[in-house]
């Protein structure tokens, strides 16, 4: 190798150690003060209306099957969503959406909840919620290695017209400004979270599908494994952080 | 099949005479304006609450005529002023009929 090249990657190195070494910060320190302050409001926030739902959903018998309620103490929820995705025995990555539609599955004998739709938005938001004030973590080990290598390097490739990849805005570009907007790092820790440019609550795979349209790239599906590992990369950019969710975004 | 659901109501179970309190309320509505277009180009049809209304013990103390220029999942708050104790009731209906309400029961302790 040249000596000009590896000057240049002993700087680069340099630089992607500096940025290593930040602690992650949350969607929330990039927010003004009305949807911090809405976010705070456990009344006004109004991803809670979907935690009510979901509360709800979870107590409430699924047809002739039992309830989740039937199988799971809602006590002993508290603390699971820190910890996905993760794969799971068989050696499936899943996320929170996929670890209920299993169990709808699987125990309930139901076929799984369309993907954004309210009930599983709710059930999700719901068991997001349970684990707020808890520090995400998400496990990089041996056997989410191959996901997590797999999320890394759609994170790092090149999408779109607008040719951008995750982690140029993410991580190089975090905390300066993209027209009105003040570009965050990207966290998963709010999320199921309610948007403000959707009106709505979105999921993770939500928010990729309108990142990736942003970036005029053809989004890939919600569900997807590619999202998944994108999904369990990006979480673990942002273990430490504490789980907010249904946070309040822009 | 009604999409109104899930209205909230945050008042104190208990309020002095003659203080003023915060009501604060809340309902999960869409709010369509119906000035969007779909994918293909086809008006979505508005779909938005049109009516808020207040009761204390059957006397209306606050009516809202809401327009499509409300966002998504409408939140008021105001103040009320109360006597005796009674009973407070938020009436919600959208354009396509629907109507949903919560209640709460408000005691008054004298003021000290």
């Amino acid at each position: 190798v040249p000596a000009p090249c590896v000057a240049a990657l002993a700087v680069l190195a340099t630089i992607a150690a500096c940025m290593a070494s930040g602690e992650p910060r949350s969607g929330y320190d990039y927010l003004g003060p009305e949807n911090r302050a809405l976010q705070d409001d456990a009344f006004a926030n109004p991803g809670m209306l979907w935690v009510e739902r979901g509360a709800q959903a979870f107590h409430a018998a699924a047809g002739d099957a039992p309830a989740c309620s039937a199988c799971h103490d809602a006590a002993a929820m508290r603390g699971v969503a820190t910890r996905y995705p993760l794969v799971a025995d068989d050696g499936a990555l899943l996320n929170l959406e996929g670890r209920i539609n299993r169990c709808r599955v699987r125990h309930q004998r139901h076929p799984p909840l369309p993907y954004e739709s309210d009930a599983l938005l709710a059930l999700t938001t719901w068991l997001a919620a349970q684990s707020r004030g808890m520090r995400v973590a998400v496990a990089v080990d041996a056997r989410s290695a191959p996901f997590h290598a797999r999320g890394r390097q759609l994170y790092e490739t090149r999408l779109g017209q607008l040719g951008l990849a995750c982690r140029h805005c993410h991580e190089r570009n975090a905390g300066r400004r993209l027209r009105g907007e003040t570009i965050s790092e990207g966290m998963l820790n709010g999320y199921p979270a309610y948007r403000q440019a959707w009106q709505s609550l979105g999921s993770t795979h939500r928010l990729f599908r309108w990142c990736n349209e942003a970036v005029r790239a053809q989004p890939w599906e919600a569900g997807s494994p590619e999202y998944l590992a994108l999904e369990l990369y990006v979480a673990a950019r942002g273990n430490g952080l504490r789980i907010e969710a249904p946070a309040v975004r822009r | 099949v009604s999409r109104l659901h899930t209205p909230r109501l945050s008042v104190p179970d208990v309020v002095v005479a003659g203080q003023p309190f915060e009501v604060r309320v809340m309902v999960a509505h869409e709010m369509e304006t119906g000035f969007r277009r779909d994918l293909h180009g086809q008006r979505i049809p508005r779909h938005i609450v049109t009516h808020v209304r207040v009761r204390v013990d059957d006397e209306e103390v606050l009516r809202v005529d809401l327009g499509p220029g409300v966002a998504a999942n409408p939140y008021f708050s105001f103040q009320l002023c109360l006597d005796a104790p009674a009973d407070l009731r938020v009436d919600w209906q959208d354009d396509d009929g629907a109507q949903v309400d919560s209640r709460a029961r408000i005691d008054v302790r004298p003021r000290a």
